[in-house]
Parts: C-alpha cells; sequence; structure tokens
C-alpha cells in the first residue's frame, strides 16, 4: 500500500500542481515506475491519467475530471518552444546544458521577429514600453515554467529538464498535423488547439478551467 | 654521436637555409592530414592514397570545423594542397603526372604521417600518468617510512626523513598538480569537440562521440580509484612515519606529515569534483543523443520548432492545478482589542492662527528708496542699513530679491564695481544703481 507512505504523499502534491518528474529527480522517477499501476488506479478515480511521455518524464493529465486544470499562457508557450529549440543546440552540452538567463532573452530578441515578440508578451503595450514589458512578461513565464518543473532555475542559469520536449509536440508532427494527430496530442499529451484569449497572459496569471 | 652524423645533421641544418625550405602550414591544413590519415586507415590495409576528389570532401570537412561558408571551398582547397605539397607533408601518387589535378592521387609523406599522429595522440586523454606519478610519490615515502624506523641521531634524521619529506611536497605534489591542470586542458578540449560531432550527426559521429565520452569517463573512474587507493596506503605511511618522529621527539615531523596530507587530500578532492563533472557531462551527451540525435537525424523537428517561434503559437498545453485555497487569517482580534470605527468628524472647528506678512522685503525696498533721494543706491549701503536691522543670515537669504529690486527701481552703473567688506567676512561686488 503506497497511499499511507510519505513519497507517495509528496509526488501526489508535487502532480496536482502540474510539475513534472523527469529522470534527473531519480529517487521519485523510480517510485513512479516501480508504482506505475497504482498510481494509475488512484488517479483513475479522479477521472484523471498519470502519463508517461515517449521521453520518460511523467505528469498527471486532466480532462473533464475532478481536478481543476489551467492552460499556459502564450508567453509560456512561446518561451517553452524557444527553450526547448535552444536545447537541441550542440554546443550547450559544453556548459551541461545550462544557459544563461540574460543570454537567453537576448537570443529570444535577435532570433524572433520583433512583431511576434510583440503579440506574444505585450499584446496591448505601447510600442515605447514594449522592451520592458516583453522583459517583465518572459520573466513571469520563466516562473511559471519552473514552477511545473519544465526547467530549473539557479541564479542567472537555467537547465531545460526532458519535459521541455512537451513544447515540442506540434513541431514533431511538421506543425501541421493531421486531425487525427490532433486528436491523439489532445487525448494523450494535453495539447489544446480549441484557445481563447485567456492565453494572452496580460493580467499576468494562466488561464484556469 | 660519430663524426660523420654530427657532419650529416649540419648538412641538413645548412640545406633547409640554403633551400630555403618552407615548412609552413595553416591549422585547417594540419586538420586535412589528420583526416586523411584516418581516411586511408578506414579503408583496407593495401590503400596508401585518396583521390583528389576524396581530399577535396575532407577540405571542406575541415571547413565546417572552422564554420566557414561553401563558398570559397575550392579556393581553400587548392591553397591547403599547394602548402602542404609544398612543405612535403603531401605527395602526388600518381607517377604518370597525370595532367588533370582531378584525377590526381595523393599519399601522406612520412613528414605528413608523423604530423597527423602526433596530432592524434595530443587529444588522448590519459590519466595515467597521474597514477604513475603517485604511485611513485608512495614509493618515496615508504623509503621514508624506512629510514624513519632506522634514524636515530638528529643528522640522519634531517637527512633521510625531513629532507626527503620536503622534496616529495615540493617535487613530487607540484607534478601531480601540474599534470592535474593538464588533464583540465584535455577535459576542456574534449567538451568543445563533442559539440563538433554531436552536429555531424551521422551513426559514425554518434559512435565516436560515445568512444570519447566512454573512455574519459573510464579514465576518470580508474583515476578515482588509484587516487583513493595511493591516498589511504599514504595516509597509512603518514601516520606511522608521525609516530616514529613523536617517539624520537621530532618537532618538525607533524608539520611535515600534515602538509602532504592536507595536499594528498586536495588531490582527491580535485579527482572527485572531476569525476563529477563528468558524470554531470556524461549524462547531458548522453540525454542529448537519446533527446535529439537519435529521434531528430534529419533536424526536421528543430527546424520546425525554428519555425514555430518565428509566429504566435496558435495551440498550448494543459496542466493539472492545484486548487486554490483561501488563506485564512491567522488569528482574529478580540472584540476588546479592536479600534472602534468612527464616522469622520464634520463638524469639527477650524483653529486659525493670524501670521503677519513678511515685512523685511518692504523694508529694503523703502531703504533702497531712500537711498535713491539723494542720487543713487548702493548695494552696500542697504546691506549695511539693513545689518543694523536684522541678522545676517536674514539678509543674505534676500540678496537676489534685494538685486532685483534694485536693478527695477534704477538705472544701473556699469562703472561702479569694486569689491566691498560690509560686516566682518561679507564681501559684495558693488552694484549701484541711480535714480530713473
Amino acid at each position: 500500500m503506497i497511499f499511507t507512505t510519505q513519497q507517495f504523499a509528496e509526488i501526489d502534491t508535487a502532480l496536482r500542481r502540474g510539475k513534472h518528474i523527469s529522470r534527473s529527480e531519480i529517487g521519485t522517477y523510480e517510485f513512479i515506475t516501480q508504482n506505475f499501476d497504482d498510481f494509475d488506479s488512484f488517479y483513475a478515480a479522479y477521472g484523471t491519467r498519470l502519463i508517461q511521455h515517449p521521453d520518460g518524464f511523467f505528469f498527471l493529465l486532466a480532462k473533464g475530471g475532478l481536478m481543476p486544470t489551467r492552460i499556459l499562457s502564450r508567453a509560456a508557450m512561446h518561451l517553452g518552444m524557444f527553450i526547448a529549440f535552444k536545447r537541441r543546440d550542440p554546443d550547450l552540452t559544453r556548459s551541461d546544458g545550462r544557459m544563461s538567463i540574460s543570454g537567453l532573452i537576448q537570443d529570444l530578441e535577435t532570433s524572433v521577429p520583433a512583431e511576434t515578440l510583440a503579440k506574444v508578451y505585450a499584446p496591448k503595450q505601447k510600442a515605447s514600453l514594449e522592451g520592458e514589458r516583453i522583459h517583465t512578461e518572459v520573466m513571469k513565464a520563466l516562473k511559471v515554467l519552473a514552477e511545473l518543473d519544465f526547467i530549473e532555475t539557479s541564479g542567472d542559469q537555467l537547465i531545460a529538464n526532458e519535459a521541455i520536449n512537451r513544447f515540442a509536440e506540434l513541431a514533431k508532427h511538421s506543425n501541421a498535423p493531421s486531425e487525427t494527430a490532433k486528436m491523439g496530442l489532445e487525448a494523450q499529451r494535453g495539447v489544446v488547439f480549441d484557445i481563447t484569449e485567456e492565453m494572452t497572459g496580460e493580467d499576468g496569471d494562466d488561464g484556469t478551467d | 654521436m660519430s663524426e660523420a652524423a654530427t657532419d650529416q645533421h649540419i648538412r641538413a641544418a645548412y640545406d633547409v637555409v640554403a633551400q630555403r625550405r618552407d615548412f609552413h602550414l595553416e591549422p585547417r591544413d594540419v586538420a586535412i592530414l589528420v583526416l586523411m590519415l584516418h581516411e586511408l586507415s578506414r579503408r583496407s590495409a593495401q590503400t596508401f592514397s585518396i583521390s583528389a576528389e576524396s581530399l577535396r570532401a575532407l577540405s571542406i570537412k575541415a571547413d565546417t570545423f572552422e564554420g566557414l561558408p561553401p563558398a570559397g571551398s575550392e579556393r581553400r582547397f587548392t591553397e591547403s594542397v599547394s602548402r602542404l605539397l609544398k612543405a612535403e607533408a603531401l605527395a602526388r601518387a600518381d607517377m604518370t603526372r597525370i595532367r588533370n589535378s582531378d584525377d590526381a592521387q595523393y599519399q601522406l609523406t612520412s613528414l605528413g604521417e608523423s604530423l597527423a599522429n602526433w596530432q592524434v595522440q595530443q587529444i588522448k586523454f590519459d590519466g595515467e600518468p597521474l597514477g604513475a606519478i603517485l604511485a611513485a610519490f608512495n614509493v618515496q615515502l615508504s623509503g621514508i617510512h624506512e629510514a624513519a624506523e632506522m634514524a636515530t641521531e638528529d643528522k640522519a634524521w634531517h637527512e633521510r626523513v625531513s629532507l626527503p619529506m620536503q622534496y616529495v611536497i615540493r617535487e613530487l605534489l607540484s607534478a601531480v598538480q601540474r599534470h592535474q591542470r593538464e588533464l583540465d586542458r584535455e577535459h576542456e578540449e574534449i567538451r568543445a569537440f563533442v559539440p563538433t560531432l554531436l552536429k555531424e550527426s551521422s551513426e559514425t559521429s554518434i559512435d565516436r562521440c560515445k568512444g570519447v565520452l566512454d573512455m574519459v569517463m573510464k579514465t576518470i573512474q580508474d583515476l578515482v580509484h588509484v587516487t583513493v587507493d595511493v591516498s589511504n596506503a599514504a595516509f597509512g605511511l603518514l601516520a606511522h612515519i608521525e609516530d616514529v618522529g613523536e617517539r624520537q621527539s621530532r618537532v618538525d615531523t607533524p608539520g611535515l606529515c600534515e602538509d602532504v596530507r592536507h595536499r594528498l587530500e586536495s588531490i582527491t578532492e580535485w579527482t572527485n569534483d572531476r569525476h563529477k563533472a563528468w558524470g554531470t557531462h556524461f549524462d547531458t551527451v548522453h540525454s542529448y543523443l537519446r533527446f535529439v540525435s537519435h529521434v531528430d537525424r534529419t533536424r526536421r523537428i528543430t527546424d520546425s520548432l525554428k519555425e514555430a517561434i518565428a509566429v504566435v503559437p496558435e495551440w498550448t498545453l494543459q496542466v493539472v492545478d492545484c486548487p486554490r485555497l483561501p488563506i485564512l487569517r491567522e488569528r482574529s482580534v478580540s472584540a476588546g482589542e479592536r479600534a472602534v470605527m468612527k464616522r469622520a468628524r464634520r463638524d469639527y472647528q477650524v483653529d486659525s492662527e493670524s501670521v503677519r506678512p513678511d515685512q523685511f522685503p518692504q523694508r529694503l525696498r523703502d531703504i533702497i528708496n531712500e537711498q535713491l533721494l539723494s542720487g543713487a543706491a548702493r548695494w552696500s549701503d542697504v546691506i549695511g542699513i539693513a545689518l543694523k536691522e536684522q541678522l545676517q543670515v536674514r539678509i543674505v537669504s534676500k540678496l537676489p530679491e534685494l538685486m532685483q529690486q534694485m536693478v527695477s527701481s534704477g538705472n544701473l552703473n556699469r562703472e561702479s564695481r569694486q569689491y566691498r567688506e560690509v560686516a566682518p567676512g561679507l564681501i559684495v561686488e558693488e552694484l549701484e544703481v541711480t535714480k530713473k
């Protein structure tokens, strides 16, 4: 019976906060792997599923169950995709996968068209204040990504975890998934295509169901 | 050395200068030599030469190491071949001297092969010397231990224990530290080299990358074991030497042993640090191989991500959200302590105090007018009169106002501008106005 153990309580709390559990947390990862069936049946009662992504990490997927959900803001999505892209740079292995946050922001400003940056990070901002707003929104988005364990931050450094690959779900389908693939992504990967204005993240929070 | 051999060397040296032999090679030329050696070793044992076409492909590969664009690759290839031929690191293998250079065959000369081999030797990450140094250190320490057991006189102790111990500390352990620095440098070079293999993303380069990582990891693991074994043995020997020293009341022994112990600990710490660092690097590169190299060999996903970040995302991810619990106040304040709320008073009495307006500016105006009646008003005179009635500090604060009043009350006399002392320590430049 794992449900009365402290380790279960800790993992359950983390998963309910939307956290992703990667191989880097070896003890926790092992515990879930060994007791996957127990976890699965436990969350089934909530109408929720514990998913093991093909890249190895675990996360909870709740659709219409008892657990509340939220969707990530446009800023968090865009930044997640950008970090997933940067993580695929072989040169990053030299620094053991560590990126500097200031460097990341600079890269973002040079790699992404200014118009896209403004629409994603400062959609309702005057042009003169866009730069400052973009910086603020990027920092907020980083906080969200760190809270969900997509990344780990320490000072000016960040390391992307395996879970960052969730932001490459559409890229695996060359950004144009078929209708069948879309259904699979919605059901198995927690992808949402029907997006609303809640996603803009202008108020600083992600949308909540 | 025989006289004939000496003569040969001198003639060779003279020959180099006389014939103006030019061995100048660019780094990319040496890279081509190494790639050529690799290419030849990959082929069957009978092959000694490669075609111009294959050499061109190797030159393009060297271009990618330098991050150079495809434009100009042919020029760089021709220049490299020309330099290599001139330096006699490369030779034409087609004895018939085919006119068309595209049909030419090239082979490495003994100089070219030695250069390439030397370069390969340079990047071999080898911890063996460090193990050997540490083992030699223990042999030395063991000898000192034996000498300590036998030394009974001060002189013998000094010559056979104290001095060798100081030598051990200075020389052997310094050699270890030098070697550590060398290993660190090699470590950095390998770290820089791994991304070039990952960028190639071919089956061969991935295997090579894994090979390099495994080799370094094994070397470091061996080094950790050697260091632990050697230091354990050394700590034992040091304890014995210290015991003998204590028995014979040698005052310098504890200090020397402590110094060696301290340095040994720092070596062990260094080895453990590098082991940990390489473990992290090993995991990072293997994670890259698992999630990027193996699943995205053609970089289709990476390119799609690059395209995706250029536009506003039209999809999102759903994540579980913990219920938001209301945060309650810690304790409610008891009724007795709670401050009574009061309606703001609207019937209050306004207490007013009448303050007389400042009379001093007017007094200054009067003084100016009085002075003007006599024909002219001088800044120093007005201040002098005012000083009799008011404090100096008050007057100083009104000087700008006074100046404005004077200028507006009369005509400015530009000739009267000498300095005058109007009070002890208060010197002003004169300002005189005459009646309008």
